[in-house]
């Protein structure tokens, strides 16, 4: 039976999924399932005995850092009522901190634990020192054996008990809650979960409130979960792609709150540094790219005229490999032991002792990601090459799918250098190489250079994508032709191009040779010309149009205020006399949030709300997206335009505090405090303004008005097809054809005849 | 004091200067045209009558295109040029210069004076915060290299009132020269710029520098 068969396969996945789960958390104890800490020291018997009450005196509930505290060590019960010789032994444990052996009835072993000498085999009770940590809480493990005295294991009974100390209380005698910011982020997920299962229940609830029964929403799910569909694959990108921007985004507003003021303790530090790290992961590769990729999938086979992507089943894979990739990212977070390495991964410290355990699951879920998008990358480069409509060339495919073009092939040149070296830090972790230890031999400049070889046309793959949707929108809300069409495929193919010989200016304090950066500095800053010709291109399409104001329109002009910003503070840092001072500040910080939120995120809301009518067939609130756009353009400026003001002051980024100038040195000015604090307000309205595009996709798309298959009287074919679109989009026996409002050149031109030769006939792709 | 040293203070308003020209430029083009050129009755005026799956037809002016290609190039040049003489002065190590090293540690800072003059270089400790950072003493007017280097994982020195910072790499020696004025005497906090694990945000020092 077809429903059993997947009910059995997904039981088995879930089963899968639960272990990966489970796996890392009885692996993250401190040595593992098997370690000492758990059988304790050559215990006696084969389990632990109620009757023997390991007993640990002189421990404080908070103790002061770096303190040495004596500890009484005893137990009580089991067979150890015989005086004399062999009465019992112990084995003790820190997660923290140090322990010392103090006389000669007690031993330090290698590891760090105590255990008892031959002559500590006579007591009941032993003394010795623990010098705490400077913070964090420490777990002491005592183990016990209570011995008979015959000589033998036999007839003996151990014990274990763990003892808690928590870290120096702050300002105070109370002690600090445990697990705080942990605990609101995975409250908060929690019930993005629920929220979410309720809508997808509710949604399919409201398609047919009479039919609502278990047996027929199954089929409905699993023809989600198992389509092939470029619209379905399309929608499931989308959500997940949601889904992590809001989780993404309560990554930042919890540790705002830590920012919010100097010296603040809202999270450890510890904490704080999985959350900026989870923050930058989330975002770029677990929110924006699928996003994208769900635009794309929606988008580009409809704007092309192909009745799907050229790997439908690849495209699933694609996707798939998603989720299972979150879950590996998160994995470390869930044992409390996430990733804490920033996005950026820095070699050495990614390979060091002090790095947590959770970063190896981060690089495994990061494999998974470059194989997705490398998957993807072959996919989508297949449909362009071989899928376009009969009549279209290569110059007049619409330029939202010229960007993903631009973008699916700098991410598939780009990607495996990052891949190569994710797994060169994998091995490093697991199996012993030392591909980035110094001491054998490595190179860690090696990851710098593969990472940003990666790393810069990656922040390229997920902005270009937004030229494209502003291209579009522009066009369509100006009623004009894109002004300039050649230039702008031009300025984007150079984007593209130039994106791979700039990297360098992201190491320009790297211990860099002079001659390089001059040259890094000088390639970097001629990015700044193909960007400037498609913003003007794009100011000068509205010349002699008819702009109609919609929300989709808002956002593109608004993206257009956002990325010129952000494109001008970009060029202070190819200036490496000036890079040496803002390198590493908030003004890097404030420069990416404006090509990424103003830049990336805004040409998502732009593109959300002019294709929604087209995927949904159900137009969007108008009242509700501006209302959506004036809450948080401001929001977002509030948040992101002061940061280039403390980044010049010289606040570091990544850090969990910051330093106010006193009378003994020089830091921040007073007034940095306030700054930070306005951020963390306005961070949450922002935030919160998101919820209004949320509300109004659900809301709209149950019971918005319908939708006519061209609400905005765009041109390109898409809008061809009714709204939603049939399934296959297009009728592959009858292509449409594309048409041309004036005579052209013919077309196939150059490039295309290039590109024919080393393609299968044309004829046989009609086939 | 005053963040970021000379050299970036000059650049930077020169640069904003240019910055506040684009701006301007680009953003009186934006309000005219989106404001001028709106549809008056809000109506979707067809005016390069689009129609869907027609290529529609050409909107372009080469010489326009060409203009902003070329203008933004000369800007660019211009300014990649004044960051020039900069970069070298930056680069130039003074032979003279007395070397200092610093040592980054996970998660504290070690400064090493070698045999230098009590007075041109010395160490010291102060409380940051409640936390011993350690301290190193400089004379205004001398020179030095600092040789820059760190025990475990990459660190980054941030002088922020000189407008510096360079890279602590373990294996690698790098470099950096600087001599601080008569102006810059003080104490100013040195942070950790380059992310190194728990403490990386309590890894300061203090840089006084005395006439």
């Amino acid at each position: 039976m077809q429903v059993g068969k997947h009910t059995r396969n997904l039981a088995i996945l879930a089963m899968l999924a639960t272990l990966i789960i489970l796996a890392p958390a009885s692996q993250s104890l401190p040595t593992g399932i098997s370690g000492v800490q758990d059988s304790g020291c050559n215990c006696h018997g084969t389990a632990a005995s109620s009757d023997v009450l390991p007993v640990i005196e002189g421990l404080p509930a908070n103790y002061e850092p770096s303190t040495t505290y004596q500890l009484n060590l005893s137990f009580t019960g089991g067979p150890t009522s015989v005086a004399g010789e062999n009465q019992g032994g112990f084995h003790l444990w820190a997660s923290e901190g140090t322990l010392a052996s103090i006389d000669d009835l007690t031993y330090e072993n290698a590891d760090g634990t105590l255990t008892h000498e031959e002559a500590g085999n006579d007591q009941t009770q032993w003394t010795v020192e623990w010098t705490s940590p400077a913070s964090g809480d420490a777990i002491l493990r005592l183990h016990t054996n209570s011995v008979n005295g015959d000589g033998s294991n036999s007839g003996d009974q151990w014990g274990v008990t763990n003892r808690v100390s928590a870290g120096p209380a702050l300002g105070g005698d109370e002690p600090l809650p445990e697990a705080r910011g942990l605990v609101i982020l995975m409250s908060a997920i929690l019930l993005m979960i629920l929220i979410t299962v309720a809508c997808i229940v509710y949604i399919f609830y409201r398609k047919d409130p009479d039919a609502f029964a278990w047996d027929r929403f199954w089929p409905w799910l699993s023809d989600w979960l198992t389509s092939t569909d470029h619209k379905k694959v399309g929608t499931l990108y989308f959500i997940n792609g949601l889904f992590f921007l809001g989780v993404g985004g309560m990554f930042a507003l919890i540790f705002r709150i830590q920012l919010s003021s100097p010296g603040n303790d809202f999270l450890t530090v510890d904490e704080y540094n999985q959350f900026f790290t989870m923050h930058g992961t989330v975002m770029i590769f677990l929110a924006a790219m699928p996003m994208i990729a769900g635009l794309a999938n929606w988008i580009v086979p409809l704007q092309i005229g192909a009745h799907d992507l050229a790997l439908p089943r690849l495209n699933a894979l694609a996707f798939w490999l998603n989720p299972a990739a979150a879950l590996l990212l998160f994995t470390g977070m869930f044992t409390g032991e996430g990733a804490d390495t920033g996005w950026t991964g820095y070699a050495p410290y990614i390979v060091s002792e002090t790095a947590h355990s959770g970063v190896t699951f981060w690089v495994a879920g990061q494999i998974l990601i470059v194989a997705s998008s490398t998957i993807s990358g072959i996919n989508f480069m297949t449909t362009f090459t071989t899928m376009r409509a009969p009549g279209m060339g290569w110059m007049n495919m619409p330029l939202f799918s010229w960007s993903i073009l631009i973008s699916v092939l700098m991410l598939f040149i780009s990607i495996p250098a990052f891949g190569i070296g994710l797994i060169q830090v994998y091995l490093d972790r697991t199996i012993g190489t030392v591909f980035y230890e110094v001491a054998g031999g490595g190179d860690p400049l090696l990851w710098s250079h593969l990472f940003w070889y990666f790393g810069h046309p990656e922040v390229y793959v997920v902005v270009v994508p937004a030229f494209g949707i502003i291209s579009e929108v522009i066009a369509t809300s100006a009623r004009r032709t894109i002004f300039g069409y050649n230039s702008m495929v031009y300025a984007l193919a150079a984007i593209g191009l130039v994106a791979f010989i700039v990297y360098g200016h992201h190491m320009f304090t790297s211990g860099m040779d002079p001659a390089l950066r001059f040259i890094t500095m000088i390639t970097t800053m001629v990015v700044a010309v193909p960007t400037g010709i498609k913003i003007f291109n794009w100011l000068q399409t509205m010349h002699g149009g008819s702009l109609v104001y919609r929300t989709h329109t808002l956002w593109a002009l608004g993206f257009l205020v956002t990325f010129t910003l952000g494109g001008i503070s970009g060029m202070f840092f190819p200036s490496v006399p000036m890079d040496l001072h803002l390198h590493e500040t908030y003004f890097v910080v404030a420069h990416f949030h404006y090509v990424f939120v103003g830049g990336t995120v805004f040409g998502l809301f732009a593109g959300i709300y002019y294709w929604f009518p087209k995927a949904t067939g159900r137009m969007l609130n108008e009242r509700l997206g501006v209302l959506h756009f004036l809450i948080g353009f401001i929001a977002y400026n509030l948040i992101f335009w002061p940061m280039h003001r403390l980044g010049i002051q010289g606040m570091p980024r990544r850090q969990h505090t910051y330093f106010i100038t006193t009378s003994d040195y020089f830091a921040l000015p007073e007034s940095a405090s306030d700054w930070n604090m306005m951020i963390t307000i306005a961070a949450f309205i922002f935030f919160a303004s998101n919820l209004i595009l949320v509300y109004n996709m659900i809301s709209s798309g149950l019971k918005g008005r319908k939708a006519p298959s061209d609400p905005w009287g765009g041109w390109s074919m898409e809008w061809m097809t009714t709204s939603p679109p049939p399934t296959p989009s297009f009728d592959p026996n009858n292509l449409p054809m594309q048409k041309f409002a004036e005579k052209h050149e013919g077309e196939p031109g150059f490039l295309g005849r290039l590109m024919a030769k080393m393609m299968v006939s044309e004829k046989e792709v009609g086939d | 004091m005053e963040a970021g040293g000379p050299i970036f203070q000059e650049l930077f308003d020169e640069f904003m200067l240019w910055s506040v020209i684009v701006g301007v430029i680009t953003f009186a083009w934006l309000f005219h045209h989106s404001l001028r050129y709106r549809s008056k009755d809000g109506s979707n005026n067809n005016v390069d009558d689009f129609t869907p799956g027609v290529f529609p037809k050409e909107n372009g002016s080469l010489t326009m295109e060409l203009t902003w290609t070329f203008v933004p190039f000369v800007i660019i040049v211009y300014l990649a040029f004044i960051s020039w003489a900069p970069l070298d002065e930056m680069w130039t190590l003074d032979e003279d210069a007395h070397n200092v090293g610093v040592t980054g540690y996970q998660w504290f800072w070690e400064f090493d004076c070698g045999d230098l003059d009590e007075d041109v270089c010395s160490t010291g400790y102060a409380d940051v915060e409640g936390k011993t950072n350690p301290v190193l003493l400089l004379k205004a007017g001398e020179s030095y290299t600092f040789i820059i280097n760190s025990d475990d994982v990459t660190h980054a020195p941030f002088f922020n009132d000189w407008g510096l910072k360079e890279d602590a790499q373990p294996g690698l020696e790098t470099r950096m020269s600087y001599t601080p004025s008569e102006d810059e005497i003080g104490r100013q906090l040195m942070m950790c710029t380059e992310y190194c694990g728990d403490n990386h945000g309590y890894m300061t020092a203090i840089i006084e520098v005395h006439a």
